[in-house]
């Protein structure tokens, strides 16, 4: 394939030797050191190909073995060049042709982001879009590394950050932090309470009465079966020190870290309308083709909904090069679909299967997030205008909030 | 006759040499060398010119003597003094002496 190319570039000749005796010909070619190749006999001659500068090396060849040689075809590029020498805007067309694949080489065309699962791949190439990295902007002033730290600096959850070129595509790989938020958030305070040397107390936050409490860090103010109200604190990080006589000298504050579930009364109410809008169709529906060019729109057709009701649905899609590089053209369809507007009312069965249905999901919602339900009391009462689905549910589920531990005042300095 | 037994000898010569020092023998003998793919593709070394050459037949003079290739749509792709390449269905190779 190579070899072809090569041989296609110099150029080379398709050569009939017509004589006696060919072979000699042949023979004598291999002797003096012309390459000849794709040999083929033709009804006592023979067809063969031979490079220019062999070609020119063939008279004493001839004038010993008598052979005649007939050049049946030019093939290569300098004949091309030769036989289209006159056609000069063709090559003009071809410099310039490549001149603006070049040219255009030089820029973004691309911008691929990967390994993101939580933010998307907009977000990040409107954030890049800010810091001035976008579509159609040099290769060559693109500063990865700076790209790199503005995405670590700016997203926390992104832990690892890549950004080369291939190409005309800027690749940005990122890594995000796997671990749940609830985690590192939780690592993340307590690092910070550590640094400043405030602990943290865990308050109620709503009414109840506590049935468990499993305290692993601080020093419990509420005990099992007590009644507590919202803003109660239920553990305290502030840990006594204490002298050998039993008096506390001094606090040390730690970081609060307890199980506590307490019975709680939570309202419910959930209401339905009923009566309700019924649209029927009118199966008459009116289609809109559209070309749009920047904020320019042309309607391929008469755009007015003559409807006084109606539901209008467009599609647009917007052209654009590679996958993200949106040029400010778009074309789509307005379809206007025309219904009739009654009012009806929902029958009390189905009212009451939509209350129940909606109670169940709220239950079920309740349940997932760990609560125990034991009791309730929620009833469906049904008015004029709307019917209600409302009580009061006693749950057993985890209470209390970590806040930042206010500081007491030392004891020793009272004392003195 | 008187040459055809001198040249004889001489071949037994290059031969015994050959064998005695290890050395191979188309270097020696000036022996042909023919490495056949399958049965469409032959390359012979070591030979010092064609003889005849048509679709089916090429015949090949060399330092032993002439060798003789039989097939269909024979080719010689290239043919340079060092070697050639030969294509098509080879369907016999026969060493004339």
């Amino acid at each position: 394939m190579l070899l072809s190319i090569f041989r296609y570039i110099k150029g080379y000749l398709k050569i009939r030797v017509i004589g006696y005796s060919p072979e000699r010909f042949l023979n004598a070619c291999s002797h003096r050191g012309i390459y000849i190749w794709g040999i083929t006999p033709v009804r006592g001659s023979y067809d063969m190909y031979i490079t220019v500068s062999g070609f020119h090396k063939l008279k004493p060849v001839i004038r010993k073995t008598g052979a005649k040689v007939v050049i049946t075809e030019r093939i290569g590029l300098p004949f091309y060049f030769f036989r289209y020498r006159k056609r000069k805007v063709f090559f003009a067309g071809a410099v310039l042709s490549i001149a603006l694949i070049y040219s255009l080489s030089l820029f973004v065309w691309s911008i691929d982001v990967r390994g993101n699962r939580k933010y998307t791949d907009e977000a990040l190439i409107a954030f890049l879009e800010e810091r001035g990295v976008e579509h159609g902007m040099r290769l060559s002033q693109v500063d990865c590394d700076r790209i790199v730290k503005d995405i670590r600096k700016s997203y926390d959850e992104i832990i690892w950050v890549s950004a080369s070129i291939e190409g005309c595509r800027l690749i940005v790989q990122i890594k995000e932090n796997e671990d749940s938020k609830d985690v590192a958030a939780a690592a993340g305070e307590t690092k910070d309470g550590a640094d400043t040397g405030q602990g943290s107390d865990i308050v109620a936050d709503f009414d109840g009465v506590i049935t468990t409490m499993i305290v692993r860090q601080g020093i419990p103010c509420a005990a099992e079966g007590q009644e507590v109200k919202k803003g109660d604190v239920l553990v305290t990080g502030a840990v006594p020190v204490v002298d050998d006589a039993g008096e506390t000298t001094g606090y040390q504050y730690q970081q609060s870290d307890a199980d506590i579930r307490a019975r709680v009364s939570m309202d419910y109410q959930d209401s339905c309308d009923l009566s309700y809008e019924s649209k029927e169709y009118l199966h008459q529906e009116k289609e809109v083709f559209y070309l749009q060019a920047g904020n320019r729109i042309f309607w391929l057709g008469n755009n007015k909904n003559p409807f006084p009701d109606a539901e209008e649905l467009t599609i647009q899609s917007r052209l654009k090069l590679g996958r993200y590089f949106y040029l400010p053209v778009s074309w789509g369809r307005r379809i206007i679909s025309p219904y009739r507007s009654t009012q009806e009312k929902y029958d009390e069965n189905l009212l009451q299967t939509k209350l129940t249905d909606e109670y169940r999901r709220f239950t079920d919602n309740l349940a997932k997030k760990g609560v125990e339900i034991i009791e309730n009391d929620v009833k469906i009462y049904t008015g004029s205008a709307k019917a209600e689905a409302k009580g009061t549910l006693t749950v057993i589920t985890d209470i209390g909030t970590e806040r930042p531990t206010s500081f007491v005042e030392d004891v020793t300095d009272g004392d003195d | 006759m008187r040459e055809k037994n001198s040249t004889s000898c001489e071949k037994k010569f290059l031969g015994h040499v050959s064998d005695m020092s290890g050395m191979p023998k188309d270097v020696i003998m000036g022996a042909p060398i023919l490495t056949v793919m399958g049965q469409t593709e032959l390359l012979v070394e070591n030979y010092r010119g064609i003889l005849e050459y048509t679709e089916c037949i090429i015949r090949i003079q060399t330092r032993i003597g002439q060798i003789r290739i039989s097939g269909r749509n024979l080719m010689i792709e290239y043919y340079t003094n060092d070697e050639m390449k030969i294509t098509g269905k080879v369907t016999e190779i026969k060493y004339v002496n």
